[in-house]
């Protein structure tokens, strides 16, 4: 709680000259505006006792134009001050929440959805800024409209102040329960809006089933049960709300009757005068306002702790990889063997990766095959440290990986995945990414290794083309080629291609292989594949099943003994007999 | 910005707003209620600053001087009661006119939904390849809301508030038809204003959604690549990238602010400009003994009223325009043609012996793309038949066709020898069963999803399907067994069981032709996959059924096997005839031998 507090006022106070802003134009603002009752009340008054003359009713309808034009340029400042507040303090709630998350690991983006952080980043820091900027805001106009316009009335005239004291809080203690009573109910509106949407979703979504099955006529009659039930709530909510806005504004006449009937009586036994009578009606009338929004003030308040909350598990959350005092900063280069020792990985539970021990000298290249799910792309994701194993030792030279600052980690090491993810920017700015400088002839020699280059002249714009949906959708065999040529780029000291290869064809796959040989002849470089006409250009080939080393060796070592290996070189040829059949 | 957030939508088109007025229709007797009630509202509304006025001249002001004391309180009094009438009455009229509002609203969406919803149902399976959901989902969600939002207070209210603003124009006119002329003149000024207020919100808004929408693209690419940002190092680079974003945003929102801000205190200021109109002229006007107190003070009170409906009218012009933006997007929905379409006089379906036909059936799904060509083949009742090949041989095209999710472009499909076209295609669809790929869990429960809420359909027989097809016994271990919840809320199934549920969903709907997708699963446990397959046998014993076929032990058992490749028959028989061949079958079965379990 005192979490809560504090940051939030971190906050706030970046913003004082605003918030010092909002005070004192809600101030100015308040007090005009209780103020010109006043002249109307002389101008009244005058005029009953005939006292007026028409340069004294001029002066007084001057003054009362002058108040008001002023009013209204401070209350353009009280009203948009908040607003400005607000949208700064989303503005910077996101930054940080986002800056944070550049530092989360692996694992965090794997568990969350995005959706949810983009909820989180939406609606409830929109939430938490409107707390600030509505919510206390209009709590601070109206408690500063209630202390001045009480302490005038009360100056006035006691025993019609004294009707409105009890009066407004009642009203806006019924304004707030109202808010509350309708809050539930519309949370059960919600909840019925999306069982409906979900339902639509699920028969959208599932259209063959059912049309498969014929049973549109059911599913219409169960979506029109829900729809019902949905109309149901809404009327049912309904009920609460419609009498809502009727019943303050019938409050609100009571009170003006009961200013008339008291006031009046006064003014017959001549202890007040009717320019009194009238200040206090348009008293009433200004006070209005401030009375409703305390009661939708404290619930934009409620709303926005709630959202508060949300938003701080995504600040407060830790990444399990990060530079710490293991790092050491003066390693500025990643070089040397490379060497798994005793590596050990568990998920959820499961034991993904059991021991494994494997040392791939300098410059070597290292075909590793195995099973889906047997752990491949977690073993090579260790070298980036997008996790680390649960216990075991990863080393490259004589340092474990652990040691390395993150930056430099991962600016020597390079991988291409097998599902690579590109931006939708230029192709030559998703070749380029990993480069520090702007690197035009790097970029197009990655994009020649990769087979790149004949792709782009063909598209629109060449390297200049945008990619995704605002522009050119690449095939799969595409993504892939332009994955390994951004990771080729920046000429790291180890590469990592993870099935890099998958979508590409057999014909594209050897001509790529062949640039890419004398490419991974100058650094460790591990394949991830499950082709062997891919695994045979390694030196020396590692088989991953079940979490384990099973196998090691030459390809025409592994083909020669039963086991894994040879089973997949066989089904290989099996396939291309049955490509080259018809 | 794509078609779906932009609102071009015209403020007004005659042809549109008369189709939305057609669902309306049904409840014109609700709408005169509303305006009776209405009509009521807006008098007793400007009742009151008449009832204060009379209070004023006649008992608390001078008028009241002839009087004693005792009678003047008396009359303030009766007039008091008189106004606590008039707000009681206030109070119902507007309470029931809110609601009438809201019920109307309610009413016809409602309609409208379930018509839309009825209508994507019957959309061909076709127009669900080009649309994705989630824009369907729009249309039966905001684009509904919209329209919501419009009958509800665009259709009602704002008649409510023409009716107000004349309502307290008369009531002015009535009581110094000088006075309320020269307090007119500001309605046309504050329309100017309000209109050039209001056009420069509207476009610093559409702006503001402009760049949302674009930080919204950024961050959901930079989360979902966020592994890869951090791979490259471009962690920085891709804060400033935001920070840029989010920076245009929180600028055009500021704008957008400052128009908005301009609203109220422009009314502010008119309302003062009336305030003062009135205490001048009419302090003049009382000076030369032409107007009395009470008058005045009375139209202090219409001053309020008088502006309000103007500032309401001004939002609501904004609500019709969106809602015509949407409602023109749910009319075309509605009118999107249906192409596979039942024939006038199409056939009821008792049963089907089951023999089915191709005869020189081609099709393509994009014209000069064909996925069949010139295909043709015979299955007997009670006969099953696999059909394997590569991927994109166009086996699972075959089965599209029988269910006649499309229609074919050339040559026909007969079942029991008459053109699927001739059936109705709901009775078709009942009489051949599917069990596809990616098994469909709807949620609900365990047992309304092998029944799929089927009224003749018993929980014995729901059960003896379950253990008939194996899947008994891991219902039965769930928490609730059968009444076990499912889908986004309930139990997570396994891909496996998912399969097992379908098998059972097919059977006890007990169709005359079985068709399957049969396609191999990672994930599913060699246990289930053994369960799988012996359901799957049962089901295909003495009843039609054409397979789609990846796994061996299923194509070994059926008596004939159909092998296609790109879009043609290239080989028919036996399991024995064709492996005997030597053929592509032969290849392709020492391949399935082969794969890994």
């Amino acid at each position: 709680m005192m979490d809560f507090t504090f940051s939030l006022r971190a906050l706030t106070w970046a913003h004082r000259k605003l918030v010092l802003g909002c005070f004192l134009f809600g101030i100015l603002t308040v007090s005009i505006n209780l103020a010109l009752p006043f002249i109307i009340r002389e101008i009244v008054d005058a005029l009953v006792d005939g006292t007026y003359t028409q340069e004294g009713l001029l002066r007084q309808v001057g003054w009362y134009s002058a108040g008001a034009a002023l009013a209204a340029i401070f209350s353009l400042g009280m009203r948009r001050l908040p607003m400005v507040l607000a949208h700064h303090i989303v503005y910077d709630l996101k930054q940080s929440v986002y800056r944070h998350l550049t530092g989360m690991d692996a694992a965090y983006f794997h568990s969350q959805r995005t959706g949810d952080i983009m909820t989180r980043m939406n609606a409830d820091i929109r939430a938490v800024a409107d707390m600030i900027g509505h919510g206390l805001m209009n709590i601070i106009r109206a408690t500063l409209a209630f202390t001045i316009g009480f302490i005038i009335m009360f100056g006035i005239e006691a025993r019609l102040a004294g009707i409105m004291m009890i009066l407004l809080p009642a009203m806006t203690l019924i304004g707030f329960g109202f808010v509350m009573m309708i809050k539930k109910r519309y949370e059960e509106v919600q909840a019925q809006f999306s069982e409906l949407s979900n339902y639509c979703q699920e028969n959208f979504a599932g259209i063959r089933l059912v049309k498969g099955y014929g049973i549109e006529h059911r599913q219409r009659k169960v979506f029109q049960g829900l729809n019902k039930t949905y109309v149901d709530m809404n009327m049912s909510l309904c009920r609460v709300e419609a009498p809502v806005w009727p019943l303050l504004g019938f409050l609100f006449v009571c009170g003006n009757l009961l200013i008339l009937l008291v006031g009046g009586r006064l003014v017959v036994q001549e202890e007040m005068s009717i320019g009194t009578l009238v200040q206090f009606q348009q008293y009433m009338l200004y006070l209005q306002w401030p009375t409703l929004s305390m009661g939708w003030a404290l619930s934009l308040i409620m709303r926005g702790r709630a959202s508060w909350g949300r938003v701080k598990i995504l600040l407060d959350a830790r990444p399990a990889v990060d530079d710490n005092e293991r790092t050491n900063k003066a390693l500025d280069q990643v070089s040397g063997d490379l060497e798994y020792r005793h590596v050990s990985l568990e998920l959820g539970g499961l034991k993904i990766l059991d021991d494994v021990n494997l040392s791939i000298p300098e410059g070597m290249t290292v075909g590793i095959t195995g099973p889906t799910g047997s752990g491949k792309s977690l073993l090579t994701g260790m070298l980036t440290r997008q996790l680390d194993p649960s216990s075991g030792q990863v080393f490259i030279g004589v340092h474990d990986l652990r040691e390395f600052p993150l930056d430099v980690l991962r600016r020597d090491v390079r991988t291409a995945p097998q599902e690579p993810f590109l931006f939708s920017d230029t192709l030559a700015s998703n070749i380029r990414f990993g480069l520090q400088a702007s690197g035009e002839e790097a970029m197009e020699w990655a994009a020649e290794i990769a087979q790149m280059t004949q792709d782009a002249e063909d598209f629109p714009s060449g390297f200049n083309t945008v990619l995704g949906e605002r522009g050119v959708t690449l095939s799969g065999g595409q993504r892939q080629r332009t994955s390994i040529a951004r990771a080729v780029a920046s000429n790291p000291n180890i590469l990592v291609l993870d099935d890099t290869l998958s979508a590409v064809d057999t014909h594209t796959e050897a001509e790529i292989l062949k640039r890419l040989m004398p490419v991974l002849k100058e650094r460790t470089s591990i394949l991830v594949s499950h082709r062997v006409s891919t695994l045979k250009y390694a030196d020396f080939i590692i088989v991953i099943e079940d979490g384990r080393l099973s196998q090691m060796g030459r390809h025409d070592e592994l083909v020669q003994h039963e086991g894994y290996y040879r089973e997949l070189d066989r089904m290989q040829r099996l396939e291309a007999k049955l490509e080259a059949i018809s | 910005m794509d078609a779906d957030t932009s609102q071009k939508g015209k403020l007004y088109d005659k042809q549109l707003t008369g189709r939305i007025l057609t669902y309306a229709r049904p409840y014109t007797t609700a709408f005169i209620a509303g305006f009776v009630v209405l009509v009521f509202m807006t008098f007793a509304q400007n009742m009151i600053p008449m009832l204060i006025k009379q209070a004023i001249d006649r008992f608390i002001g001078e008028g009241g001087s002839s009087l004693s004391v005792d009678q003047r309180i008396d009359g303030l009094t009766r007039l008091c009661v008189w106004i606590a009438v008039m707000a009681a009455g206030i109070f119902i009229f507007r309470t029931i006119k809110s609601y009438l509002m809201t019920w109307i609203g309610q009413r016809v969406v409602n309609d409208m939904r379930n018509q839309v919803f009825a209508k994507v149902l019957d959309l061909p399976v076709q127009y669900f390849d080009r649309n994705p959901v989630g824009r369907l989902m729009t249309r039966i969600t905001s684009d509904l809301d919209a329209l919501q939002m419009f009958v509800k207070n665009g259709l009602i209210g704002m008649v409510a508030n023409v009716l107000l603003l004349i309502g307290v124009m008369g009531f002015m006119l009535y009581i110094d038809a000088t006075f309320a002329l020269l307090l007119f003149t500001t309605i046309p000024v504050l329309g100017v204003i309000l209109t050039f207020i209001n056009i420069k919100t509207r476009k610093a808004h559409r702006n503001v959604r402009g760049k949302q929408s674009a930080l919204n693209t950024r961050l959901q690419e930079f989360l979902t690549g966020m592994i890869t940002i951090q791979l490259f190092n471009r962690e920085g680079s891709s804060i400033e990238e935001f920070d840029e974003a989010s920076r245009e945003l929180r600028d055009a929102q500021v704008q957008a602010a400052c128009w908005d801000s301009y609203y109220f205190p422009v009314i502010e200021v008119m309302r003062a400009a009336a305030t003062v109109i009135i205490l001048s002229t009419g302090g003049w006007l009382l000076l030369q003994g032409d107007l009395r107190l009470g008058t005045m003070i009375a139209f202090l009170f219409y001053v309020r009223d008088f502006f309000r409906p103007l500032e309401e009218l001004a939002d609501q012009s904004h609500l019709l325009q969106t809602a015509m933006a949407s409602s023109e997007r749910l009319f075309s929905l509605l009118d999107e043609p249906l192409v596979v379409e039942d024939a006038p006089d199409a056939r009821g379906i008792e049963s089907f012996k089951g023999a089915v036909e191709f005869r020189e059936v081609s099709f393509a799904y994009t014209p000069g793309t064909p996925v069949l060509e010139q295909v043709s083949f015979r299955v007997d009742p009670g006969e099953s038949l696999a059909i394997v090949g590569a991927t994109g041989a166009g086996k699972t095209s075959i089965i599209s066709l029988l269910a006649r999710f499309y229609d074919v472009q050339e040559g026909e499909i007969l079942v029991d020898g008459v053109n699927v076209k001739e059936y109705r295609q709901s009775e078709l669809r009942q009489r051949v069963g599917m069990v596809l790929q990616d098994p469909v869990i709807f949620s609900g429960t365990i047992a309304s999803n092998i029944s799929l809420h089927h009224p003749g359909i018993t929980r014995e027989q729901v059960i003896e399907a379950a253990k008939y097809v194996n899947a008994h016994t891991f219902i039965i271990r769930l928490p609730d067994g059968y009444d076990n919840v499912t889908g986004e809320r309930g139990a997570n199934l396994s891909t496996g069981q998912k399969q097992l549920l379908a098998l059972a969903r097919a059977l006890v709907q007990n169709p005359d032709i079985l068709l399957v997708l049969d396609e191999a699963t990672a994930n599913v446990d060699t246990e289930t996959e053994r369960l799988i397959q012996q359901a799957l046998q049962k089901l295909m014993q003495d009843r039609t059924t054409i397979v789609i076929a990846h796994r061996l032990s299923t194509i070994r058992n059926v008596d004939r096997i159909l092998v296609m490749r790109k879009g043609a028959l290239i080989e028919s028989g036996t399991h024995s005839e064709l492996v005997e061949a030597g053929g592509y079958y032969r290849t392709l079965y020492e391949l399935l031998s082969h794969l890994p379990a």
